[in-house]
């Protein structure tokens, strides 16, 4: 066992049309474990995050091409090739149509309307490759009452049942949006396509996944759901505070907005706090003996461990509580995570050189594995970047016939003056 | 009827959410799923919510939830025969998912390279907080702690207060997710070519791997975000909702909510016009006079039909009676012997000739002696004596 086994999705071709960030994201998951993923985007719609990431530049500088420069499209599109093609055109579509023929894999994470206004929804991709799948990441799936409705990431927290359970204790509760149904719906979509191909190779047919983000957002909150069931109850905010561990909360610390947080999970760990912040008292103090006396008395023990996190660091504060087993950590900055010794120590970054933004360190993923290590083989595309990679050697296409597209705009690597202005 | 993972066997040793949501995802799409849970149950068995808040171990909400579609064995690996019967059990499976902490999996003589060399497709999936590997891989740490060390928790909340969590435990079920999605790309491979390995998942670097915008804000520019003031939600008749009118849309809400003239009056004012009745707070005020007479669903609907991408805080009730879900049949009524019948979550994506099965979650040991029996060839009086021996239950 030394040589080194291919990657896991080595001879897979993915056709990405993703936009914004959960579609796209799926791609990266196929793309870093190994397939070749073709991002397709057009010259009068590049991906979203090309345009509108302003502020997100090397050194907060646009240049000359911003669209090439963002670092939110080259967090999301690394270990792509770049195609830029006008979908909207029917000379586009079919250059699509023959890579349909070639490839095994098309994703997106348009609204409904989009793949059946261009004829191509999934019995008219079925028709061109029997064996496809079609991953449609939807915001409320396929067909239904709200099923052309239009969303964000914020939207679906929101419809999906999370948001309202967030906000401070005695308050309505804000809207708190981290737009996490993308992550989680751009994960989700890349398993499911794996299984797909599981599914493809028992029946020998294509898939479609016709998958709904919201749903994909209620799924994680069944406790909530059946709390209500049961019991009737209605959650309602209560800040940091947690149903079964106590004390549990942020507790301030030396400088701006600074803070630790503590989590107790059970007595065991309750005394080993009372020692870790030299109150050995409290440990026989009744008013905290319990989980139900602590969670009666929490005011009290807040004031008492704020008294204590507020003549410490958040680093102090959480290292020495760690160093008695109790569950704490501070509450970090993006740049604290960048300065993170553990993450570092575990090579969680993707160290890459950009052609247009230069050299970057990037998030690497949820997870590693063992025997074939992922990582950043490619930066993310220029618009457009592979134009003729994709056109010539995958479809095979001429020298004359790639002049003729590219003289028509259906293939381009520049921006239309709309799409610069983000008029999409 | 084809299920995408019809054939594989998993084995789970999970305590809590991650290994099983994680299991839960694997079964829902046709795996067959043995956890192995310790003689006194899954934790999540003594969390809650019970039924009219009694503790049960059998009718526990977040245990139901997480292990549907699962068989029970208790076993006690800290027991030489527990650990020989888990063998066995690995012996005839594809994946094992496992979220014990690092190497306490090895010093019991049951880890991943006691198996690697036996069975080289193997497919071992642990999930813990920091990884395997790393200069924290022994700390300890919960939701709230993870959430705020992988730099999302100061981005919540409001900027003149304390930052807040997400009440859910939605980091310790993405992890569950993103090791399932992981755990699929190495069974390919594993199935492809033989080659197995172990999935290093880490709740950590799947958090610092989510953010939208504050990392690269950060690597790009050298911003650090922090949360801002907090948005508040539009009140209506029953509840809340929340959306932002982006200009263009601006004319075409104002006629919806105000009527045709106010519509076309918006077309004719300058930009700078409409910029002051913005600021001054003319706009929400609009806003919430038309929200306050309609109720959430019905302003949803109606900013929706705008092209806004409006949205209501949507609580439990809201959930299960919503008409999308309902059309999609999103929720499964599955009756439980203690529990009853109840309404979950079912599966958030639909596979072309793809029926999902459900069974309720297991009672603790429900299935010990069907496994037993079919996986370690055990006979009745064999199951007896172990059990008599405290090693199963």
């Amino acid at each position: 066992m030394t040589d080194k086994p291919a990657l896991p999705l080595q001879g897979i071709r993915v056709l990405d049309l993703g936009m914004f960030w959960a579609g796209p994201l799926a791609g990266k998951w196929l793309g870093d474990a190994g397939a070749e993923v073709i991002k397709i985007e057009s010259a009068s719609h590049p991906d979203n995050l090309r345009i509108l990431a302003r502020g997100v530049y090397p050194g907060g500088e646009a240049g000359e091409r911003p669209w090439n420069r963002s670092g939110m499209i080259n967090e999301r599109n690394r270990n792509k090739l770049g195609l830029a093609l006008e979908m909207g055109t029917e000379e586009g579509r079919e250059v699509f149509r023959r890579l349909v023929a070639v490839s095994d894999v098309v994703l997106h994470n348009f609204s409904t309307r989009v793949l059946t206004k261009w004829n191509l929804d999934f019995e008219a991709l079925r028709q061109i490759n029997p064996q496809i799948i079609l991953a449609s990441i939807y915001s409320q799936g396929g067909e239904g009452p709200e099923s052309g409705f239009v969303s964000f990431g914020g939207t679906l927290e929101q419809l999906g049942g999370l948001t309202a359970l967030n906000g401070y204790p005695g308050e309505m509760p804000g809207v708190l949006t981290l737009q996490l149904p993308d992550p989680l719906g751009g994960a989700m979509a890349a398993g499911l396509i794996v299984a797909a191909l599981r599914q493809r190779r028992l029946t020998g047919e294509g898939v479609h996944i016709d998958f709904s983000q919201r749903e994909n957002v209620t799924s994680i909150l069944g406790p909530v759901v059946l709390d209500y069931q049961m019991n009737g109850r209605v959650p309602e905010p209560r800040g940091n505070r947690h149903p079964h561990m106590a004390p549990h909360g942020v507790y301030p610390c030396t400088g701006e907005d600074e803070w630790v947080t503590i989590a107790v999970r059970d007595d065991q760990d309750w005394v080993q706090l009372c020692r870790a912040i030299g109150r050995p008292e409290l440990e026989t103090d009744e008013r905290f003996a319990t989980v139900p006396a602590r969670h009666e008395h929490h005011d009290a023990l807040d004031e008492i461990l704020a008294e204590w996190s507020s003549a410490r660091t958040k680093h102090e504060a959480a290292d020495t509580l760690q160093g008695w087993g109790v569950p704490s950590a501070p509450v970090n900055t993006s740049a604290d995570v960048y300065a993170d010794p553990h993450l570092a120590s575990r090579g969680f970054w993707d160290e890459v050189d950009d052609p247009e933004a230069g050299h970057h360190r990037y998030p690497g993923r949820p997870f590693q594995l063992s025997r074939t290590p992922l990582s950043s083989r490619l930066p993310t595309p220029t618009l457009g970047e592979h134009n003729d990679y994709v056109l010539k050697d995958v479809l095979g296409m001429s020298d004359d016939e790639v002049a003729a597209l590219v003289a028509a705009g259906i293939v381009g690597d520049e921006p239309t003056d709309d799409a610069k202005s983000g008029r999409l | 009827m084809t299920a995408p993972l019809d054939g594989l066997t998993v084995v789970e040793v999970g305590q809590g959410i991650t290994a099983a949501y994680c299991t839960l995802l694997l079964s829902s799409l046709g795996a067959e799923v043995i956890k192995v849970e310790p003689l006194r149950g899954d934790e999540t068995r003594r969390l809650g919510p019970f039924p009219q808040d009694v503790p049960d171990r059998e009718r526990s909400g977040q245990f139901l939830a997480l292990n549907r579609n699962k068989r029970s064995i208790a076993l006690d690996l800290d027991t030489p025969t527990g650990q020989d019967l888990f063998r066995s059990l690995v012996q005839r499976a594809d994946i094992v998912v496992e979220n014990e902490a690092p190497g306490r999996m090895a010093e019991r003589g049951i880890g991943y390279e006691h198996f690697v060399e036996a069975q080289p497709a193997l497919v071992w999936t642990s999930i813990t907080p920091f990884g395997q590997a790393g200069e924290y891989r022994d700390r300890q740490a919960t939701e709230i702690t993870l959430f705020a060390h992988g730099g999302l928790m100061v981005l919540v909340g409001d900027v003149a207060r304390e930052p807040l969590m997400f009440q859910g435990n939605p980091m310790l079920h993405s992890a569950g997710l993103y090791a399932f999605s992981a755990t699929m790309l190495a069974v390919h491979l594993a199935e492809a070519t033989g080659v197995g390995q172990q999935v290093d998942s880490a709740i950590l670097d799947g958090i610092a791997a989510s953010h939208f915008q504050a990392m690269m804000d950060y690597e790009y520019a050298g911003l650090v975000r922090r949360r801002g003031p907090m948005h508040m939600p539009i009140p209506t008749m029953d509840g809340f909702i929340s959306f932002t009118v982006q200009a263009h849309q601006y004319a075409d809400f104002r006629r919806l909510i105000m009527g045709e003239e106010a519509g076309a009056a918006v077309e004719q004012e300058s930009a700078v016009e409409r910029d002051r009745r913005r600021a001054e707070g003319e706009m929400d005020n609009e806003i919430l006079m038309w929200s306050v007479q309609q109720t959430k669903y019905d302003a949803y609907h109606q900013a929706q039909s705008a092209h806004v991408p409006a949205a209501f805080l949507a609580g439990p009730q809201d959930l299960l009676e919503s008409p999308q879900y309902e059309h999609r049949d999103f929720w499964v009524t599955i009756p439980h012997p203690d529990a009853g019948e109840l309404k979950y979550p079912g599966f958030p994506a639909q596979l072309t000739g793809v029926e999902p099965s459900w069974s309720p979650a297991p009672r603790l040991g429900e299935h010990a002696d069907q496994i037993l029996a079919d996986f370690a060839g055990l006979t009745a009086d064999e199951i007896s004596d172990v059990r008599a021996a405290g090693v199963i239950r």
